[in-house]
């Protein structure tokens, strides 16, 4: 048993590491997407713009409550009869983005209406305009109030990312499924692939820990 | 588009909604049986009750920090290897997202659980209620109160979760959806049809939440 899973291990991991790269690369770019988008989500509806806020917050809603699979079948498989072609790697990019950004708006709107109120009541107090309250002021403790629910968005995002191999993107769980249906051994190439996203979501609360002691330095 | 399609359809997509229902609830019902038991037992200073804690913290580890599409791979694929018997589809997909949500409800529970003063477990104890007694009348009701909020998030999240049991073939919704997409070539409406049935769904947990809630603040519940 040890013999056989140390060559399987010798033989595979080049390709498994492969498919790891991809989860790690559509991770990290549609993270960067998700929380633009949630920004730009959160101060629109946050400025009340008649229409444009209101329907902002609907798509929120409508993204939050459907399941990201059948988001993904949406455009991987619907939007072609509407003239939209996307392969799989864009589809997955975006379709992760998108759900991702739903979230991370709810995140930014929720830490900030945590920002002091006195705080921005003081800077217009001392005559700052409203562009520079909301850059200098609101934002940056928005921010760091905002990191541990963002740490729990990006892991949620990673195991999200997982669903991808349905719409054959080759990341991990797909490249995983397709060394099973070659070598017809199931047991080590699938505890391997747990073991590997186990590791990485590890590493990343690890990680979102030491950002948020570092961000709250402050209060 | 051409919803006719769907009309045609609508019997097996209100089978497909069913089982959804039915797969989510049960897991929901089974994993919360198996956080309550995780969180009562958590406690105790022998070194057996220190092992079982230790089980507990991988666990919960283990089905947190994995994704769900992984988990359900890995008990409908791998588990066979070891265990030797085949598992179904269905209970594959039960036994799955039942583990998955008692990870993350024991989370739920031993927050709320924490947040009940002590003070009324030692008043339980006076009056000569027994530990079990006292965990089932006393703190359960009130952990199940202070926890609405997290457990109507925790709800949505296994309701669409639950679309990926469609990948080892269980006939939920989402399969449905496919099936039909494959049956009639038209996945735009296919594939809009069940977004708008699990948007109705989880929209409806949104406002029973709410209204629990309100019953909640009232001190009826």
């Amino acid at each position: 048993m040890m013999a056989s899973v140390s060559g399987f291990v010798v033989e595979y991991a080049p390709r498994m590491l492969a498919g790891l790269k991809w989860t790690l690369i559509l991770w990290s770019s549609s993270a960067i997407l998700a929380i633009c988008l949630g920004l730009t989500i959160a101060f629109i509806r946050r400025g009340n713009i008649p229409f444009l806020s209101a329907a902002l917050s609907a798509l929120v809603n409508v993204v939050r409550g459907t399941p990201i699979l059948v988001q993904l079948f949406l455009l991987y498989y619907a939007a072609p009869s509407v003239g939209i072609r996307l392969d799989a790697l864009a589809v997955g990019l975006i379709g992760l983005s998108i759900y991702g950004g739903a979230y991370f708006s709810e995140v930014f709107a929720g830490a900030l209406k945590a920002v002091p109120r006195g705080h921005v009541e003081a800077a217009q107090m001392l005559g700052i305009r409203p562009r520079r309250i909301a850059r200098r002021i609101e934002f940056p403790q928005m921010l760091s109030l905002s990191v541990p629910s963002s740490v729990n968005q990006l892991i949620m995002l990673m195991k999200e990312s997982a669903v991808l191999s349905i719409i054959t993107v080759p990341e991990l769980t797909s490249v995983t499924t397709k060394i099973v249906n070659e070598t017809f051994e199931v047991a080590t190439p699938y505890l391997l692939m747990a073991g590997l996203y186990w590791l990485v979501i590890e590493i990343i609360s690890a990680a979102g820990r030491w950002v948020e002691t570092w961000a709250t330095r402050h209060f | 588009m051409d919803f006719s399609v769907i009309l045609n359809s609508a019997a097996p997509l209100a089978r497909g909604a069913a089982t959804t229902i039915v797969v989510s609830g049960l897991s929901i019902f089974l994993g919360g049986i198996l956080a309550m038991a995780f969180v009562f037992t958590r406690q105790g200073t022998t070194k057996i009750s220190l092992m079982w804690r230790t089980f507990i913290a991988v666990f919960v580890s283990l089905f947190r920090g994995t994704p769900l599409l992984a988990q359900l791979i890995v008990i409908f694929y791998v588990l066979p290897v070891f265990v030797g018997i085949e598992i179904n589809p269905f209970p594959a997909a039960i036994l799955t997202l039942s583990l998955n949500t008692a990870a993350f409800q024991s989370e739920i529970y031993r927050a709320s659980l924490k947040s009940i003063s002590y003070g009324q477990i030692e008043a339980a104890q006076m009056v000569g209620l027994g530990v079990w007694r006292t965990r089932l009348r006393i703190l359960l009701p009130q952990m199940l109160r202070l926890s609405w909020e997290p457990m109507t998030n925790e709800i949505i999240t296994i309701l669409k979760n639950s679309s990926l049991i469609s990948v080892i073939s269980v006939i939920e919704l989402t399969r449905v959806g496919q099936q039909i997409a494959g049956a009639t070539f038209r996945p735009s409406e296919a594939y809009v049809a069940i977004a708008v049935l699990y948007f109705l769904m989880t929209s409806l947990i949104v406002v029973a939440g709410h209204l629990l809630r309100r019953r909640i603040a009232t001190g009826a519940a």
